[in-house]
């Protein structure tokens, strides 16, 4: 049998170990390098849009010996958010990142960490972005991000199902009252079940940005500059209903199903959908040659409307000279030449207007008619700055979708009052 | 005498009917209950294994047209699966080797050292079960930041070094033997450790078995940790680059499939090659409280 | 202990002084034995105990101070808010809700699957072939990593391609709106848990059952008891801290349950399963609610705590231990 030396041996041993490694931790962080910088950049773009961003940054790579930037993909929005979250938490920053337009903006630029970049740029540089995605990027006053890649949501449809039922492909439905009447008419049971085989309207995830466009598409407004609610005015009541009515009084949207829209889309189950403009490029090789697929604005009612989606770019302190050469990277992906490669390989809307008025752009457009049409509605983009508001109404408005097509009889403007108390509440 | 043989034989004849029709009942209920488990995997198999535009049509296929190779190939690519794999066994392995050599350690003093607040502290060990690690996962977090253990497998691991349900399994299991065993260890000149290194591991090999598995698959199926902590693609493990394929705008299905067979397949394989250890392991636990 | 001055003091035979000099020196001895021990006893818990620290008790404390703050962990100014954080949460609606929608999924979950797997034990406890493929199977998806699972499950649980319909049709049953209805998204939640731990129970059940000494059986079979008189009688009652063991792991477990909602269903539909980690997770990284988040999570840390009490102390009173 062997002796107790044995044991004081192994332990001593494995507390070794673990205390050898939290030493060999406690390294101090090298310094930065002369006039060489190797910079982080963080991104939210998955798989093949990952992968043009990639390019992006080779390209970048290429031509500015001196600035090295390595990009890494952090998640979907969602989980970029946490991220940037966690990391300012820490101390644990990038050098530049992309930003979700969706919340958050207003407490990332009160952490001190991010960085205005007004300095940046000149009035007439800032003015050039257009204003509904600028102002997303707002915050008293300053710029926080350059937007970098703008979505907004579409309605998509299936030509083919369209000619089906009498209805002419090259006419989608311009407002609210024909977009009812052709989904009526696109909602079919095909054999006599009971069972609603194939849908008029199917709507993604995205449901708060929906009810957003619905309310602007009334003539209505969502929050003020300074992000107090108005969206329970009656407009905003009004849109919400109809939102509701689609799925109970008119019966052409099935309730609760916004993660399988695409699929159903697809499939040639539903006919048109509600998504976003990001969407265009997976569409041909999912569906390839089953039938045609094509675009055009949100219908309206008093005007059109339609919410943003998308990211900016940020850039975090850390020194002057680090944020200059920062600047540099963000600056030249933001150009007209490179937002203009970025939106022909993704799909995305170029947000300057210098951008869209670059010749080969404009003939990208043209040539590509789909995109032409997000391009040309980014003109009706709702116009909201960046508050704390945004965050406080993103998870209730998406339940709001929820409560409504779970149950006819919610009684709207109670609950959108309630959101705005919310509001209310929590600006402080 | 051939009057008994004969009914000695009749009813022998009736138990083994009875019994061949209770064994029928089991193999429907066990089949039943095999195929139901299973059924999701086979799922996620068939459609990773099916061309994409046969994915989306409805009523759904049983089998695929053809085996679409492709779209694990396209997975492969989209992302560095060889890499996350590395990442996964390396962290997975080292992790779970510190889970069984720190339960042994400490499981034993809890059973046969006596100090001190001995009980006290084996309750508050507990007590770290009953928090959601979504809670500890930001102020730890700051911490690794300060240690600069971002993005290195120290900082994957080294939290996670401690498994406190593998010492309270451990703990059971080496209340079961009997203290007369470790008399005689002791009778025959055992020092402490090697009490625990000749008797109550050796007695303990199916519950460190069962002990390894479990911490096996929970390592290699973690995914909050790795995420938090990794922020360079070249140190991320399996499951959170499978989550990154989940994109919230656009699934791509296809791939996703893909992916989760990939991740999914080597803990299965493993398992079903050594299961036989595992459930020993466990039946040798003797659950006592 | 022996008073040994005293003792000595008042002795006067050298043969009593000798035995009280061997007692002194047995004591001393003792005492240095109980201390090495101890110290031992220390070393050997130095590892767990000090990652355990670092890692686990320390940033633990860290957020249990926080929850006495309002901070999005970002901004430079904390306020103190003392216990407000605390008053706020038990006094919220919302709050309430999902420990409602909690303890409706423990309720849901835990009793089926524990019942399923204890008849599934029993089965894999007889002598059949297949017994370990059935096993493995069964065992499966444990090890199958949730967020593949996920995936696949939302895939069946389409309501209106989804697999699970299109079976339900075949069979001749209604096709059910799963994750898509209010009333039964926490149902599809909880038949998805069964199925992924079902096999874990079972797993420990078989343990349990298969530790039961083959004597036992064979004298009740003397005495003529039949199959359902040897369970109740025998089986059961041995199993009793197999039970306890499984009922405590899964209450701690099913309390903290996040991934499944995570992946699946967001806390949605209408928040019909939002389940308090959930709910702390959203709070804490959509809202930004750090302090608020983490007070959610000391409620749920007292909650989870008490239960497992009342069940050791319930459990100590009917279990009846072979040791």
């Amino acid at each position: 049998m062997g002796k107790g030396k044995t044991s004081k041996f192994f332990i001593l041993a494995l507390a070794g170990i673990i205390g050898f490694s939290l030493y060999t931790c406690f390294t101090v962080g090298s310094a930065g390098a002369a006039e060489k910088y190797d910079l982080v950049f963080w991104h939210a773009k998955a798989s093949h849009r990952g992968k043009v961003w990639q390019k992006m940054v080779d390209e970048f790579n290429k031509t500015h010996p001196n600035i090295q930037v390595t990009a890494t993909y952090q998640g979907g929005y969602t989980a970029t958010l946490q991220k940037i979250t966690t990391a300012i938490a820490a101390g644990a920053t990038p050098d530049a990142t992309e930003i979700p337009n969706r919340y958050g903006i207003p407490q990332f630029a009160e952490s001190g960490k991010l960085l205005p970049l007004n300095q940046f740029m000149s009035k007439k540089e800032v003015n050039d972005i257009f204003e509904g995605v600028r102002k997303r990027f707002t915050y008293k006053g300053k710029l926080y991000a350059i937007p970098n890649a703008t979505s907004n949501s579409l309605l998509y449809y299936n030509a083919d199902a369209f000619k089906e039922v009498g209805l002419d492909p090259n006419k989608p439905p311009k407002d609210w009252d024909e977009l009812v009447a052709y989904a009526k008419k696109l909602t079919r049971d095909l054999d006599g079940d009971g069972k609603i085989d194939k849908w008029g309207l199917g709507t993604h995830t995205t449901t708060n940005y929906f009810l957003y466009a619905l309310i602007l598409q009334n003539g209505g407004k969502i929050l003020d500059e300074k992000g107090n609610p108005l969206f329970n005015s009656k407009k905003g009541v009004e849109a919400c209903q109809f939102w509701s009515d689609l799925v109970h009084k008119h019966k052409v949207m099935p309730a609760l199903t916004h993660k399988a829209t695409n699929k159903l889309f697809v499939a040639g189950t539903t006919a048109m959908m509600f998504q976003s403009t990001s969407f265009l490029a997976k569409i041909d090789k999912q569906i390839g040659n089953r039938f045609e697929v094509r675009v055009d604005f949100l219908p309206k009612k008093k005007e059109y409307g339609t919410g943003l989606g998308g990211t900016g770019i940020g850039i975090f302190k850390s020194n002057p000279k680090r944020e200059a050469a920062t600047w540099e990277f963000v600056k030249w992906a933001t150009s007209s030449k490179w937002a203009a490669y970025w939106s022909e390989n993704t799909g995305y809307i170029v947000t300057t207007k210098s951008a869209q008025k670059l010749p080969s752009h404009k003939e990208f457009l043209e040539t590509h008619p789909r995109y032409n049409v997000a391009a040309r509605q980014m003109k009706y983009a709702a116009l909201m700055p960046a508050t704390k508001a945004d965050g406080i109404i993103y998870k209730p408005f998406a339940k709001l979708a929820e409560k409504m097509e779970a149950d006819p009889n919610v009684d709207i403007k109670k609950e959108l009052d309630a959101v705005a108390e919310l509001v209310r509440k929590g600006a402080q | 005498m051939n009057q008994d043989e004969e009914l000695i034989r009749k009813y022998q004849e009736l138990a083994r009917k009875r019994e061949n029709r209770r064994h029928i009942f089991l193999y429907v209920f066990l089949g039943l209950g095999s195929a139901i488990a299973l059924f999701p995997i086979y799922w996620m198999v068939l459609t990773a294994l099916k061309p994409i535009d046969e994915i989306f049509i409805y009523p759904p296929t049983f089998l695929p047209s053809r085996l679409a190779f492709e779209n694990f190939v396209e997975a492969w690519t989209s992302a560095p699966f060889g890499r996350y794999f590395i990442n996964s066994i390396i962290i997975t392995g080292l992790t779970t080797a510190s889970h069984v050599a720190i339960a042994c350690l400490t499981a034993y003093a809890f059973v046969a050292l006596r100090f001190p607040g001995r009980d006290v502290i084996f309750l508050a060990f507990l007590g770290t079960m009953m928090i959601p690690s979504v809670v500890t996962l930001v102020p730890t977090f700051v911490l690794i930041k300060k240690l600069n253990w971002i993005d290195t497998y120290r900082g994957l691991v080294i939290p996670h070094m401690v498994s406190v349900f593998g010492i309270f399994l451990l703990r059971q299991f080496f209340l079961t033997i009997p203290k007369d065993y470790e008399d005689a260890a002791r009778i025959d000149g055992c020092g402490r450790f090697g009490i625990l290194w000749r008797m109550y591991i050796p007695l303990a090999k199916p519950a460190i078995a069962a002990l390894a598995i479990f911490s096996f698959y929970h390592v290699w199926n973690e995914f909050f940790w790795p995420l938090v902590i990794t922020s360079i693609d070249e140190m991320r493990t399996l499951s959170v680059g499978l989550r990154y394929f989940i994109d919230e705008s656009a699934v791509d299905w296809e791939l996703v499939m893909a992916g989760a067979t990939m991740v999914v397949g080597p803990v299965l394989l493993a398992f079903f090659v050594a299961q036989r250890q595992f459930v020993r392991g466990i039946t040798m636990t003797g659950l006592k409280a | 202990m022996v008073n040994t001055q005293l003792a000595r003091a008042n002795s006067s035979t050298l043969s009593e002084r000798m035995s009280l000099s061997l007692a002194e020196m047995s004591l001393a001895q003792l005492r240095r034995k109980k201390m090495k021990e101890a110290c031992t006893g220390y070393l050997y818990l130095l590892p767990s105990i000090t990652i355990l620290i670092c890692f686990w008790f320390f940033p633990a404390f860290y957020a249990f101070v926080i929850s006495f703050y309002r901070w999005d962990f970002m901004n430079p100014v904390k306020t103190f808010v003392g216990l407000g954080n605390y008053v706020s949460l038990v006094t919220s609606a919302e709050f309430w809700r999902v420990m409602l929608n909690t303890v409706y999924y423990m309720f849901g979950s835990i009793p089926t699957a524990m019942f399923l797997a204890l008849i599934l034990a029993l089965a894999l406890n007889e002598r059949i072939k297949f017994l370990a493929f059935f096993r493995a199977s069964i065992f499966a998806p444990v090890i199958s990593c949730i967020i593949a699972m996920s995936a696949v499950w939302l895939w069946m649980y389409d309501p209106v391609n989804g697999l699970l319909n299109y079976l339900l049709q075949l069979v001749g049953g209604r096709p059910m709106q799963w994750l898509s209805d209010t009333q039964t998204a926490m149902p599809a939640l909880i038949i998805m848990d069964i199925w992924k731990h079902t096999g874990y129970d079972m797993i420990i059940y078989l343990a349990g059952i298969q530790s039961i000494p083959e004597s036992y059986y064979e004298a009740s079979k003397i005495d003529g008891a039949g199959r359902w008189h040897r369970f109740r009688y025998i089986t059961w009652p041995l199993l009793a801290p197999t039970t306890l063991f499984i009922l405590i792991i899964s209450v701690i477990r099913r309390f903290q349950v996040f991934s499944m909602v995570h992946t699946m269903t967001q806390g949605g539909p209408a928040g019909a399963t939002d389940v308090i980690v959930y709910y702390l997770y959203e709070k804490a990284f959509q809202d930004f609610q750090m302090g608020y988040a983490f007070s959610i999570s000391y409620i749920l840390f007292i909650v989870i705590l008490a239960a497992t009490l009342i069940q050791w102390k319930v459990g100590a009173k009917r279990v009846h231990y072979a040791r």
